[in-house]
């Protein structure tokens, strides 16, 4: 802490040798100075930001002629870039900063002048959605084209990672599905997957009706590739891979349902700002009734009666109380001592209570 | 009877096809989850399209959302052959920016370690290169038996014999064995005499001259230019090192040399990383007749780590070249931007420069010449 | 002379026919035991040890792996062509292997111009290789394909012409007779030369390394055999070993002496079997021993070395034997004038593989293409 608020009083760095040699070098532009461990760095417009590089580059008393990292970063309202040179000639190294707006994320590129910026760039574009104008190759690098969304921003979570991209992806799903049926169209086309499934339950059905038959292996092979061929003429002129009559849940989609329910139910606790413990809890019971719901048709079951606790579960009980009360005794600031007495009485209190 | 048209097609008349072959993401040569897509005419290479990414595990965002220590073991599996330096690089960063200084000892502990891991990583890449040429396993035996040496000595002191962990900001884990000078000096023992016969086996080799010398020669300019860093740079001529360049941790207080290509070829690259390996053993030598007693870790380090607001690219030299990590801190627990710069990712992004107009069978050796980690390049 | 096994000439035949066809994939089971020990050791490992003392039976147990595995086809791939390419390789080995005497006894048959034959029939394995590169439809077996035609193609010349200098000198096709010819002094002594070429040649004609191109592991991952398994896969193995054998037995049989040299040339049939087994074996190992050490040339600098020296040397061989005969001079020019002409080769050789990184700088990137020299 007391690190944090001596960083706040300090005052703004002087500007080292090479900072003062790029204002000498490129009068009006702006430098803003920035604190420094290891490198000098400034912060430029993106205005004068090919000017600047270009010089970094060509100036005989720059020559920055290394780029040996480039980094992206977001700072929440604007991305920023990070270019660190270094000069083989001077052997004076400068970390260049460049930020744009969330909504107008555009940087000049610079991989014409290093050679070294291309893949770097790619690799900033895919995860921070930074587009460098004039690149030759924006493809992505690490991940696979489409993917929609830029994993190293800070809006992209980490730990709910499935959830959300499973609300995202259906999201999709049901606008391109609202889209469709607001055309007045047919239900989106089959997935892959789901006619490479549905093929090769028509061949096995296929096959089995001509074994069944007792027809040659030849005929069987015919009569297979006939049911096929019906099949892509059916998947073209678009009578197979409408919507279906509902049939009862898969377990595929039954623990997608349930994944759901745990989605919500975790979200709904989270924000009711409930401890994990009582998250926990939250989320037990949303499953339990959910179960419930699908063995008894939504009718809801009769309360179980309250069974004697197991030891474990005694255990299980108790451990929860001793990390509530430890919780409650720090949030309320108390000594390591109290913390100790608190505890000692929540259990105290815990016992009682089994023991009645 | 018909007759026969005997006139010979010309160049023009027969068409001709440039076909692409997908050498990879499962190819002995590719070390790893490597794809690169050739396009050949005949046996010479006339494109070449590197697709990278199939080990990307999100490196860079994990420690985002961990605190300063536990982001060491992530350093860890990002170059997976040089794990001491990459894990050097970070808590040197860290240090940097909480203003930690580690302990004599624990200086002396890393900087024994980064080097033996260094000559493991080179062992690693002389075997595994020697079979990119052909050689069928016996160079990839002969370093493997020095490597695994090595491996046992870094599990007696880390408990672990790939992802060491070891490393802390201020100093180290825990104290090495007793006997760590003495077992370290057998190690080195052995290894200079391994170092020999690998030499032997590749370094007048006439097949290996005939195959790599002059083959993807790389200048010095060409080499900058494209971000290439470490061995492969040196090859090219360029006394460039980290260590001597911006002097880290206590590498200013060793005496060691700084080997040197000519061309930047294939043959400079190898014989530039098995010279390392000896300039590496005379370091931890030195490090182990200076290495003090004392303590292993700094005094009055917090529980958890806060590093007030600020950032710090650090880089150090790692066995494939310039390994970095940018962080920025904003007073968290926790680093708020990490990017690890990998050298072997710059180094590959001039893998196509390197191999186009040349055959197939040099591609394979000159992917090799590169040593690529596939977990530092997708991280 | 020889003894017959039966009193039909037919049935004796068939016999000798079904004894080669028992005994070679036993020998070759042996033998892939044999490499992978001989291949450990120097690596220092051991090798196979646990199938059977000392790993003998791992053969037997990849054999039988082997047979079981399922046999797979690529769909894509062209029927006949692929399920034919592993004939055409593996016949012509053990029609190679009829007109190779291991003794004075032991044979399938003597012929007249077993050297012609034996030549002749196993440059067939060529279209074999070819044929399994078109019809896998994978261009790894087909790079690999085309590596093997150029290669063996280019190869079959200095292994021929190296034999006919052998022949020039004892004025016979028949191996029987050019064995029995070297009673007191081996071929190798007059013809070091052809015997080096001899040698070279047969290495690249068995693709094993520094020559193992068309197979790369570590480019094209097995070459023509990549897309075949289990059965058809170990003929491919089966056809590497038997050649491996049969070239080994020819180069002990014309250049040292076969079951003669250094004894006379009625040693009793255990001798006989001995020296061969000892010859044979000596370039066997010799030619594994080369496998464990030497790296790989690239294609180009196989058809420079092929073309631009061991073929001119070859025709220097037999222009010298030539002269030497016609002229009738005394035999021991033969040795001088041929050891000079290897020595020649080898420190040629030497030299350009030495400096061929030196050209490199003067020639240039685009126009070094099939060039060492």
């Amino acid at each position: 802490m007391t690190q944090e608020t001596v960083q706040e009083a300090a005052p703004p760095p002087e500007p080292g040798p090479l900072a003062r040699l790029l204002q000498e070098l490129l009068p009006g532009v702006g430098f803003a100075i920035t604190v420094t461990l290891l490198d000098e760095t400034v912060t430029i417009g993106r205005d004068d930001f090919t000017r600047v590089m270009e010089t970094l580059k060509g100036h005989e008393r720059l020559r920055f002629d290394y780029l040996r990292c480039l980094s992206g970063a977001d700072y929440l309202t604007e991305l920023e870039t990070v270019y660190h040179f270094y000069s083989f000639e001077h052997g004076h190294k400068l970390a260049v900063k460049v930020r744009c707006p969330y909504d107008d994320p555009h940087v000049p590129t610079v991989s014409h002048l290093w050679a070294a910026a291309n893949w770097h760039e790619r690799e900033t574009h895919e995860m921070y959605g930074i587009v460098f104008d004039g690149h030759p190759d924006l493809r992505p690098l690490l991940t696979e084209e489409g993917l929609g969304y830029f994993p190293l921003r800070k809006s992209h979570p980490l730990a709910d990672i499935e959830e959300w991209q499973e609300g995202y992806l259906s999201a999709i799903d049901e606008a391109k599905r609202q889209a469709a049926s607001a055309g007045g169209e047919a239900a989106p086309p089959m997935s892959k997957v789901e006619i490479a499934q549905a093929k090769a339950k028509l061949m096995k059905e296929a096959r089995d009706k001509a074994r069944a038959e007792g027809l040659s292996p030849e005929d069987e092979k015919a009569a297979v590739r006939a049911a096929i061929d019906k099949f892509q003429e059916d998947l073209e002129s678009g009578a197979v891979g409408g919507a279906a009559a509902p049939a009862p849940m898969s377990k595929v989609e039954l623990a997608q349902a349930k994944a759901k329910v745990i989605t919500k139910a975790r979200s709904e606790a989270r924000g009711q700002g409930m401890t994990t413990e009582d998250e926990k809890a939250f989320v037990a019971e949303a499953i339990k009734k959910f179960s419930e719901e699908q063995a008894g048709g939504g009718a809801p079951a009769a309360a179980a009666p309250k069974k004697e606790m197991s030891k474990i579960e005694l255990a299980q009980a108790k451990a929860k109380v001793i990390t509530k009360a430890r919780n409650e005794a720090r949030a309320k600031g108390m000594s390591t001592e109290d913390e100790k007495k608190f505890v000692a009485e929540a259990l105290k209190n815990f016992s009682a209570e089994q023991d009645a | 009877m018909a007759t026969i048209d005997y006139t010979i097609p010309g160049e023009h008349d027969l068409e001709t096809l440039d076909i692409h072959v997908n050498v990879g993401p499962q190819h002995p040569a590719t070390h790893g989850v490597f794809r690169m897509v050739l396009t050949v005419d005949g046996e010479v290479v006339t494109d070449v399209d590197p697709i990278i990414g199939y080990m990307h595990r999100g490196n860079e965002k994990l420690p985002e959302n961990c605190d300063f220590r536990q982001a060491i073991g992530f350093h860890d599996r990002t170059d997976y052959l040089a794990q001491f330096n990459t894990e050097h690089c970070y808590v040197q960063a860290v240090e940097k920016l909480t203003g930690i200084t580690p302990t004599e000892r624990s200086e002396y502990i890393r900087v024994i370690l980064a080097e033996l891991n260094r000559i493991t990583s080179h062992q690693m890449f002389v075997g595994a290169f020697s079979t990119d040429v052909g050689i069928f396993g016996t160079a990839f035996m002969y370093a493997f038996r020095d490597r695994e040496l090595i491996q046992d000595f870094f599990e007696e002191i880390t408990g672990e014999r790939m992802m060491y962990n070891y490393f802390r900001p201020g100093g180290v884990a825990w104290d090495v064995p007793d006997n760590f000078r003495e077992r370290c000096r057998q190690v080195i023992g052995q290894i200079k005499k391994g170092i020999s016969d690998l030499e032997g086996l590749i370094v007048n080799n006439e097949v290996v001259l005939a195959r790599c010398c002059g083959l993807s020669r790389m200048s010095t300019a060409d080499a900058i230019n494209w971000g290439v860093s470490g061995p492969l740079l040196r090859a090219t001529g360029l006394e460039y090192d980290l260590r001597k360049a911006e002097p880290y941790s206590i590498y200013d207080r060793f005496e060691f040399d700084i080997p040197t290509g000519k061309d930047g070829d294939i043959y400079d690259r190898v014989i530039v990383r098995i010279e390392e390996m000896k300039q590496s053993v005379r370091i931890v030598e030195q490090a182990l007749l200076r290495m003090p007693d004392g303590p292993i870790m700094a005094e009055g380090l917090k529980r958890v780590l806060r590093a007030p607001e600020g950032e710090v690219y650090m880089r150090v030299e790692g066995p494939r070249g310039e390994y970095g990590v940018y962080l920025v801190a904003t007073g968290a627990d926790k680093p708020y931007r990490h990017r690890v710069r990998a050298a072997s990712f710059c180094n590959l992004s001039a893998l196509r420069a390197m191999s186009v107009g040349n055959y197939v069978s040099d591609v394979v050796i000159i992917l090799g010449s590169i040593d690529i980690v596939l977990g530092e390049v997708d991280r | 002379m020889t003894f017959l096994l039966a009193d039909n000439v037919w049935l004796d035949a068939l016999l000798r026919m079904a004894i080669v066809g028992m005994l070679v994939p036993v020998g070759v089971i042996l033998l892939t035991w044999v490499e992978r020990k001989v291949i450990g050791r120097l690596q220092q490992r051991l090798g196979p040890m646990r199938v059977g003392p000392y790993g003998l039976l791992q053969g037997v147990a990849d054999t039988i792996k082997l047979l079981t595995k399922e046999d797979v086809r690529p769909d894509s791939a062209d029927r006949p062509t692929f399920e034919l390419a592993v004939f055409v390789i593996v016949v012509p080995v053990f029609m190679a292997a009829v007109a190779v005497p291991f003794t004075s006894d032991i044979f399938v048959r003597n012929m007249a111009l077993g050297l012609f034959y034996f030549l002749a029939v196993s440059s067939l394995g060529i279209v074999g290789f070819v044929m399994a590169g078109w019809g896998s439809d994978n261009k790894y077996a087909l790079l690999g394909g085309v590596r093997a035609g150029a290669q063996l193609i280019s190869y079959e010349i200095p292994l021929i012409l190296s034999a006919v200098a052998i022949a020039m000198l004892g004025q016979s096709l028949s191996l029987y007779t050019l064995v029995e010819l070297q009673d007191d002094t081996p071929f190798i002594a007059y013809q070091p030369l052809a015997f080096v070429i001899f040698v070279i040649a047969g290495l690249a004609e068995l693709y094993r390394q520094p020559f193992d191109i068309p197979v790369a592991e570590s480019e094209v991952v097995g070459g023509p055999a990549v897309e075949y398994s289990g059965i058809r896969w170990s003929m491919f193995q089966m056809g590497e070993f038997v050649s491996l054998v049969l070239i080994s037995a020819l180069a002990s049989l014309i250049f040292l002496g076969g079951w003669i040299w250094p004894f006379s040339a009625d040693n009793a049939t255990w001798l006989q079997v001995v020296l061969m087994a000892v010859k044979t074996s000596a370039f066997i190992l010799f030619f594994m021993w080369m496998r464990a050490t030497v790296p790989r040339l690239r294609i180009d600098q196989l058809m420079a070395l092929c073309w631009q020296i061991l073929l001119p040397f070859t025709f220097l061989q037999i222009i010298i034997n030539g002269l030497v005969l016609v002229y009738e001079w005394p035999d021991w020019t033969l040795t001088i004038l041929s050891g000079a002409a290897a020595i020649a080769m080898g420190t040629l050789i030497y030299r350009v593989a030495r400096r061929s990184g030196v050209l490199y700088q003067t020639s240039g990137a685009t126009q070094r293409v099939g060039s060492v020299l």
